[in-house]
């Protein structure tokens, strides 16, 4: 029952009225606009160092990180401070993903020239040349069946009239940008601070792929934005009193937990786990008496697990193929590192060196020092910041479940040590940081809150932030992708030029479509994409042709091979001679140039010469044996 | 006593709010845009605007309550990338296919489905815009937003002005058949030197020399080259590229047995 205010209530209400000042009217979005400026100065930085790596000029390395900081940065220091108003941190948190993903466009603006993309591109070609989705795709085959990014992306192509490059990049900085503004209100509604939710977005932007990996024409990127957002749905649901307004959230909830089924197989089964998590935390604080939500999300979950997996049984079985040997892989190489550090097994035994080892254009030392300690303060800063929300007495559940994280991130960093292992544990850092994001910003806001001067705490922060952003770039991506420049045998980005492009645009328009043909592994993705070639790979289910590339004559074995994977044509780039070390398990005693030399046989038909590049006719090899 | 009647009420003609009417007018304009032969940079903003106002008018239609910025921002980014997900599924197992027809109608069918919730249920239609009530406060941003978008552009020059010295100076040289069934060979020079080159072609079968034709090409030009000699299946055909400055120094050169499918 309600009752009038009493006259002292009113009287003090009155004397706070009183003493209100009018503040000074700010700037319209703050220091966003100004900060953009110094993002762009920066990405003309990255440009000069771009511009310089391509002619081998003056210090592309120091540029590229010049201007990248003067990106980051600025903005980090801005987003920490406590007088950002939220339409300022949304401009800020905005422009900051776009200038990070435009520092990838400068690197390849005219093509695509990471390796995913190319896999990704066949999907999209395939979609458009049949008017169908599930065309098998021979460079990745779960790509077809995961079509989400491809499907977003013919649609733009289908409806523009523009290139697969193109729309390929306008969704995916659709995408992202979409991510990082769900990241920042998921995290922002989960802290109930929009201050922690854009220190927490800034944190995300320190992963090691950020940068370039997350940035790429791949499934996972449009799968992270759908993900993202039906957490945040499902978190606005189950703190929403109204039911109109319920029912609404929770149908966007499922449509976004289905898109994200059908987009990327582990960021739907990543999606469940954490939905499942979060609804057994609050069932159980529920149950306690503990629960300030109490419903519990169940039925999201319930329904993100049966699209997730009823999809991958129904549309998508080939990924349980796909997946099993990798994080097998991962997994047995881990253990086995593990027990050779306890002295159980061989020492060393299939270890891999860090930052690309000793060799000229490894990692500088001030770059290793930086990853390392990027990595210590990541985990400092999460341990400290899930002490934080453990203490208090009722953490929301959410933030319960993400605390998994804490402990589950520097085990994947054992994975790195080992050659199978690394990519797996790359690739799950785009995963761990979302959930260390929270704790960490957590932290961040305490330490400006300590009672050491506001400009020291400021750059203090922002120093910390810095070591972690320089740290996960340098252990994201080597030193030599980061930036463009001579060619560089065999792999994507720096081994994908005019020429390679060139030969496979020629056998698209001159070769029957989907022959089947072998290359090396970075000529095989342009043409199983560009090419428009059934690439052989044992990926799906072909023949690795490098077997016969590399034999030294075309003996019974190779032609064996050919004949196992129907192969008619093989294209062979003689540049391969030039990185020989890359090639050692298919190469007996014998060299490179011996290899290439059989192919001048008069069995074979040379039907293309472009200098480094041949293509020939190997079906009479085969055929006639 | 006389009562005085209320003064008849007056027609008004039914007002709009802009706040209502822009989105639905940018989003009938953009899909007559999309049918139109207009040039390409036009349809790709067309298809952009389209996309979007989709994904926002399925946002607020499902999920009508406010937000925040942030928070119907990412809902309308999600939906729009997720809506051509969900038609180009339901377009692949229907006898359509995935087209541009197709996915022009289901944007406008979604569109006006969207919207008749809306209007059901007294939303407003589209980003509502406040009337700018202090233009001079927007004039510093944008001015910094452009000189910013300027400083991008300069960057992309730039960097497209770059290239690797000796990147992509070759010539490639190709042999394929003429067209089906015709006995005939279709020789190929495409020149990427950058630099108007003379080139001269020998053409030989089995063994037999039985022809020279010399062509020059401009950086990028294609020399499409048959010869009149028909050939038989099983017959070598071997054919041969000089290069200007030395046009006696072989410098490509293909080969083909002519299979009975040539």
């Amino acid at each position: 029952m309600g009752h009038a205010p009493s006259s002292c209530a009113r009287a003090a209400r009155r004397h706070k009225r009183e003493r209100i000042v009018v503040p000074p009217k700010r700037p319209l979005l703050g220091a966003a606009p100004i900060l953009a400026c110094v993002a762009a100065v920066g990405l003309l930085l990255v440009g000069v160092a771009d511009d310089q790596a391509t002619v081998s000029g003056w210090h592309p390395n120091a540029l590229f990180w010049a201007g990248i900081l003067l990106i980051f940065l600025p903005h980090a220091q801005r987003l920490m401070m406590r007088d950002v108003r939220q339409g300022e941190a949304l401009a800020l948190v905005f422009t900051l993903a776009l200038a990070l993903y435009l520092v990838k466009v400068l690197h390849s603006p005219l093509a695509f020239s990471l390796h995913d993309e190319f896999l990704h591109w066949r999907t999209t070609d395939d979609i458009i040349q049949t008017s169908r989705l599930f065309a098998d795709n021979p460079l990745l085959p779960t790509s077809a069946r995961y079509p989400a990014l491809e499907s977003a992306t013919a649609a733009l192509v289908e409806m523009g009239g523009i290139s697969i490059f193109h729309a390929g990049l306008i969704v995916v900085a659709a995408a992202r940008i979409g991510f990082i503004i769900v990241l920042y209100s998921t995290l922002s509604v989960a802290s109930r601070s929009h201050r922690v939710g854009a220190i927490g977005a800034v944190v995300y932007m320190t992963n090691p792929n950020f940068l370039f990996f997350n940035a790429a024409f791949k499934y996972e990127t449009i799968a992270f934005t759908f993900a993202a957002a039906c957490v945040f749905l499902a978190l606005r649901w189950s703190r929403t009193r109204d039911e109109r307004i319920a029912h609404g959230l929770w149908v966007a909830a499922i449509l976004a937990a289905g898109a994200t089924a059908v987009s990327h197989h582990l960021t739907a089964v990543a999606l469940t786990a954490l939905l499942g998590g979060w609804s057994g935390v609050v069932e159980a604080m529920h149950r306690r008496g503990r629960a300030r939500d109490h419903r519990a999300p169940w039925s999201i979950s319930l329904l993100s697990a049966l699209t997730t997996f009823g999809w991958i049984i129904v549309a998508a079985p080939v990924a349980i193929a796909y997946l099993a040997p990798v994080i097998g892989g991962a997994v047995g190489q881990g253990l086995a590192l593990v027990a050779g550090f306890l002295g159980a097994g061989r020492t060393g035994s299939g270890q891999r060196e860090l930052f690309g080892g000793n060799q000229p254009g490894g990692a500088p030392p001030w770059e290793r020092m930086s990853a390392f300690a990027g990595v210590g303060l990541v985990f400092l800063a999460s341990v400290a910041g899930g002490a934080l929300i453990l203490r208090r007495r009722l953490p929301d559940p959410l933030l319960a479940v993400l605390l998994i994280g804490i402990p589950a991130y520097p085990a994947t960093l054992l994975l790195r040590l080992t050659p199978r292992g690394w990519e797996t544990a790359n690739r799950s850092s785009e995963f761990f940081f979302a959930a260390l994001a929270i704790p960490i910003a957590i932290v961040i806001a305490a330490l400006l809150l300590t009672a050491i001067g506001i400009r020291a705490r400021q750059l203090l922060v922002g120093a910390l932030i810095g070591i972690m952003f320089i740290g996960g770039v340098v252990a994201g991506w080597s030193i030599q992708d980061r930036l463009p420049g001579p060619y560089l045998c065999c792999s994507a980005p720096r081994g994908v030029n005019q020429e390679s492009v060139a030969a496979a645009y020629w056998a698209r328009h001159n070769l029957p479509p989907l022959s089947r043909m072998g290359a090396d592994p970075l000529n095989h993705l342009l043409i199983g994409s560009y090419g428009r070639q059934t690439a052989m790979t044992t990926l799906s289910g072909g023949i690795d042709p490098n077997w016969v590339i590399f034999a030294r004559t075309f003996d019974a074995d190779a032609r064996a091979t050919l004949a196992d994977g129907d192969v008619q044509y093989l294209l062979v780039d003689r540049r391969v001679a030039t990185a020989a070390d890359a090639f050692d398990e298919y190469l007996g005693d014998w060299s490179v140039a011996t290899a290439i030399a059989k192919f001048d046989d008069p069995r074979t038909n040379r039907i293309y010469d472009s200098g480094s590049i041949r293509i020939y006719d190997v079906s009479r090899i085969w055929r006639g044996r | 006593m006389t009562r005085r009647l209320p003064p008849f009420p007056r027609w008004r003609r039914p007002t709009v709010p802009p706040s209502r009417a822009a989105p639905i007018g940018a989003f009938v304009a953009a899909l007559i845009v999309l049918v139109l032969p207009v040039p390409v940079a036009l349809r790709a903003i067309a298809a952009l605007v389209v996309g979007l106002l989709v994904g926002d008018a399925v946002g607020r239609a499902i999920v009508p309550t406010r937000m925040g910025v942030g928070g119907r921002l990412a809902l309308s980014l999600s939906i729009a990338l997720a809506l051509p997900v969900a038609v180009a599924l339901v377009l692949t197992v229907s006898p359509f296919g995935i087209g541009r027809p197709q996915l022009i109608a289901a944007a406008a069918l979604v569109g006006v489905l969207a919207s008749a919730v809306m209007v059901r249920r007294g939303t407003p239609i589209g980003p509502t815009f406040t009337p700018l009530r202090a233009p001079r406060r927007l004039a510093r941003p944008a001015i910094l937003y452009l000189a910013a978008v300027l400083l991008v552009g300069v960057a992309f020059a730039l960097r497209l002005s770059a290239t690797a010295p000796g990147e992509g100076l070759y010539s490639s040289l190709s042999i394929s058949p003429g067209s089906a069934g015709d006995g005939q060979v279709a020789v190929e020079v495409i020149n990427h030197e950058r630099t108007t080159v003379l080139y001269r072609l020998e053409l030989e079968l089995d063994g037999r020399l039985i022809g020279s034709t010399m062509s020059a090409l401009p950086d990028g030009g294609h020399w499409d080259y048959r010869p009149d000699t028909a050939v038989a299946a099983g017959q070598r055909v071997e054919v041969r590229l000089f290069r200007s400055p030395d046009l006696t120094k072989l410098y490509r050169d293909v080969n083909a047995t002519v299979g009975v499918d040539w």
